[in-house]
């Protein structure tokens, strides 16, 4: 019996690279042409065993624009969010006009620092509206150690958009998955 | 293609501790574990894993955590530690019951530290609620196959775990 999350793309980092995108037709990393469409309303995209090559430096998501499978790198991107630590005070955090969302900001190199997080994706592919997302993220970095960000992130276009980039503020991915699955609409 | 997956599940009665063992494998990285419950008591719940050999790990201060309480009849706290021997906050108990939907990331990879999070809703006594945030992180790279969920306070009157690999 067919599940109600379906895989759609993911790709896994097995040499250093500056950016990958996952969708984004026939600009996608794994080869698949896939794209992020109407298939699907809400999309989930998963991180796990991130890592990097520059100490403290920040993964970043950008949309794909359907138009011609590039990324958005125009100043329209805004967060909001929570962060949480064991090892400090929580506190609140905005930022708006961004030319990126954020995803694993402080991201380390020493032994088992690593990154994971989920994100649902709404109305990426929707012309009319603005592309949305919830996003919680868990990253271990020895100094501070644990902190994670909860909230969301909108990107302020309405544009139709068919994939995401994910690229380094910063040196390169040397490690990390990277998937999104479509929940299935009945 | 199935990607969310049921593993297993475990519930019981009247107990203060329970254990999932064996739903952690290689086949899977990122995993959905649900926990419902009810109990007379008020307070997070108290979570450990358990690795390969069955040990549950209660000791080493191996653990570091950070819970958001959302009150909607006080104020939201912060709750939060480093190194102590289990995971507090990542779902609550509850006399009118705690629902409780935490992702655990790569427990049975023996590279990775266990990394998790969840989101909590409850309604305790006097009729208030309360809602979570929470993470927290396992400090040692070993392979992890199950959890002990443990109410610190009182017993519970009942507990369901449900564990999902997301493939």
């Amino acid at each position: 019996m067919a599940g109600s999350l379906i895989k759609v793309d993911e790709f896994t980092i097995s040499s250093a690279v500056a950016s990958i995108i996952l969708g984004g037709g026939s600009s996608g990393s794994s080869g698949a042409n896939v794209s992020i469409d109407s298939t699907y309303d809400v999309y989930l995209f998963t991180t796990t065993n991130s890592d990097v090559s520059v100490d403290n430096s920040n993964i970043l998501l950008r949309v794909t624009k359907t138009s011609d499978n590039s990324a958005d790198t125009t100043a329209n991107y805004d967060n909001a969010y929570k962060l949480l630590s064991p090892s400090f005070d929580f506190s609140n955090q905005a930022n708006t006009n961004m030319t990126s969302f954020q995803h694993l900001g402080g991201s380390g190199t020493g032994t088992n620092e690593s990154g994971v997080a989920t994100a649902y994706l709404f109305n990426w592919a929707n012309t009319n509206e603005y592309s949305f997302m919830t996003w919680e993220t868990n990253i271990y970095n020895q100094t501070p150690a644990l902190f994670s960000a909860k909230g969301g992130q909108v990107h302020t276009v309405a544009q139709s958009n068919n994939g995401i980039q994910i690229l380094m503020n910063t040196g390169n991915l040397t490690s990390g998955t990277f998937t999104i699955y479509g929940l299935r609409k009945f | 293609m199935a990607n969310l997956e049921f593993i297993k599940s475990a519930s019981a009665t009247a107990v203060s501790t329970l254990q999932i063992t064996d739903c952690f494998n290689a086949n899977y990285d990122v995993y959905q574990v649900v926990i419902d419950n009810d109990n007379a008591g008020n307070n997070d719940l108290y979570i450990r894993v358990i690795n390969n050999s069955g040990t549950v790990i209660s000791s080493g201060s191996k653990y570091d955590y950070a819970n958001l309480e959302l009150n909607a009849y006080g104020t939201f706290a912060q709750n939060n530690n480093a190194g102590f021997n289990e995971f507090r906050g990542i779902g609550f108990q509850a006399l009118f019951g705690a629902s409780t939907v935490a992702t655990f990331f790569e427990p049975h990879n023996s590279s990775s530290f266990t990394f998790a999070s969840s989101q909590t809703a409850s309604y305790y006594n006097s009729g208030q609620f309360r809602g979570g945030k929470s993470i927290g992180v396992y400090k040692n790279a070993d392979i992890i196959t199950g959890l002990e969920i443990n109410a610190p306070s009182s017993a519970f009157s009942y507990i369901k775990i449900t564990v999902y690999g997301v493939k």
